[in-house]
């Protein structure tokens, strides 16, 4: 039996969302279709809401409202320190934010140096970001991108660059997770956690 | 019976496709061909994926529910990683030879020899002071293993004379249709295409840009759209023949 129209393209919509497969989206429409349509209403709203209303900060790429000039962060002075924090994506920013540990501002990439998928420098935010040191915005830069291989090559790669304009650069350190056991981390972990060890003094 | 569903396989992960979800899909190479794997997001021991990293040789124990399933990770050993593949003066180039490998085993069974080869690129860019040479003569042996090399017609010698190189029909001649090759690029093409990876790791390899354009034409029209080749060779689709070819290091 095939489904009447209207589900059949709820469900193909659905299924083209990133990690739904073709049972998830049919369950996630079978489920909306349950839903009082006020529900519904609400999500279709907020979805195209969403779409309308936010947009990349013009300084940093990070998320913001399209109405504003640039992102929260941007716009504080207080935060006017003249270190940049260089993110993968705009969820690692705020990873960083709820840590609470970090009061400078950002550049996110949107992406990762990946030759094998066409992602060059100037296919994520690299271009913007050398800008920014060009304008004198960028006094110190700390690394963030992730500690995959193609995280691990965007960090020296960037490192390179930003060095050539002589901006001081360092990189977040490796290490084991807060209250885990050194047992079940992994060898990769463990093996930077002891290189890059640091001394108590 | 449940323990069959449970496979333990050596591999180099060859391409890594994380999920929003949070799980990973890994595709890795073994002597026996290639397949994939999914890594649950906290199924793994340490929930790390961290071992599936890019270029890494690795043991993983998958388990599949049933036979058709996307087989998941259960458990992974790193048996090998290569710590220079991520600086920018190599980067490309291990993305060329995975990316190569990868295309090269989608219909036909080559596991073996592609993954010794690869083996063999990946371990050469870790330590050899001239990462390009690696990669051009690499990327040719997994070209050639995969049984599509050119043909190498007598008359050409080494090359000193030029040659004509024609893509479509796999055909390197001294004369006849194709592009026309400097006598040096000529003799690099030999020497990639015929000679013992050894020697020619040993030797000069002059005319590199023009090396490239040859194997990026060739592997585009003989295998598939190789995006990271595209990137080194000035191929991409809809660039000129006379563009120049893009550093291996982009900058
Ligand atoms: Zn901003």
């Amino acid at each position: 039996m095939s489904f009447p129209a209207p589900l059949a393209t709820l469900i193909r919509e659905l299924g083209r969302l990133p990690g739904i497969g073709p049972k998830s989206a049919q369950r996630l429409a079978f489920h909306l279709f349950q839903r009082d349509a006020a529900d519904v209403d609400a999500l279709a709203d907020a979805l195209r809401a969403a779409k309308r209303d936010l947009g990349r900060c013009p300084r940093c790429a990070g998320v913001m409202h399209a109405e504003e000039e640039a992102c929260p962060i941007c716009r504080d002075p207080a935060r006017e320190t003249g270190e940049v924090c260089v993110v993968e994506q705009p969820a690692d920013l705020l990873a960083i934010e709820r840590s609470g540990e970090y009061r400078g501002r950002y550049h996110v990439l949107h992406g990762a140096l990946s030759p094998m998928n066409g992602v060059g420098p100037d296919d994520v935010t690299i271009p913007r970001l050398l800008e920014r040191v060009a304008n004198g915005e960028v006094r110190e830069a700390i690394l963030a991108t992730s500690t995959t291989v193609e995280g691990e090559a965007t960090a020296m790669y960037l490192a390179k660059a930003l060095g050539e304009h002589e901006v001081p650069v360092s990189r977040i350190a490796y290490g084991l997770p807060v209250g885990g056991d050194l047992e079940y981390a992994d060898e990769v972990t463990l093996g930077r956690a002891i290189h890059h060890r640091r001394r108590l003094d | 019976m449940a323990g069959s569903r449970y496979r333990v396989r050596d591999g180099i992960v060859v391409r890594r496709a994380p999920l929003p979800s949070g799980d990973v899909v890994v595709t890795l190479l073994s002597e026996d061909g290639k397949w994939r794997a999914v890594a649950r997001k906290g199924r793994l021991l340490g929930g790390n994926p961290g071992r599936l990293s890019l270029f890494h040789d690795v043991r993983v124990q998958t388990y599949a529910r049933r036979d058709d399933d996307l087989a998941v990770v259960t458990q992974v050993t790193l048996r090998g990683a290569l710590a220079r593949l991520a600086d920018p003066d190599v980067y490309p180039y291990a993305h060329l030879l995975a990316e190569l490998a990868d295309r090269l085993t989608v219909d036909v069974h080559h596991g073996e020899p592609l993954h010794a080869w690869l083996a063999s690129g990946l371990r050469g860019l870790d330590v050899d002071d001239d990462p390009e040479r690696v990669a051009l003569v690499h990327a040719w042996m997994l070209v050639r293993v995969a049984g599509l090399a050119p043909d190498v017609h007598a008359d050409v010698g080494d090359g000193a004379g030029g040659a004509r190189f024609d893509v479509p029909g796999g055909r390197l001649a001294a004369d006849g249709e194709g592009v026309a090759l400097a006598p040096d690029v000529a003799s690099g093409l030999v020497r990639l295409v015929v000679d013992r990876p050894r020697a020619t790791l040993a030797a000069p390899l002059p005319e590199r840009p023009a090396l490239w354009r040859a194997l990026g034409r060739y592997v585009a029209w003989h295998v598939d759209r190789v995006k990271s080749l595209e990137a080194i060779a000035g191929t991409a689709p809809g660039a000129g023949p006379d563009r120049g070819p893009r550093p291996a290091v982009p900058r």
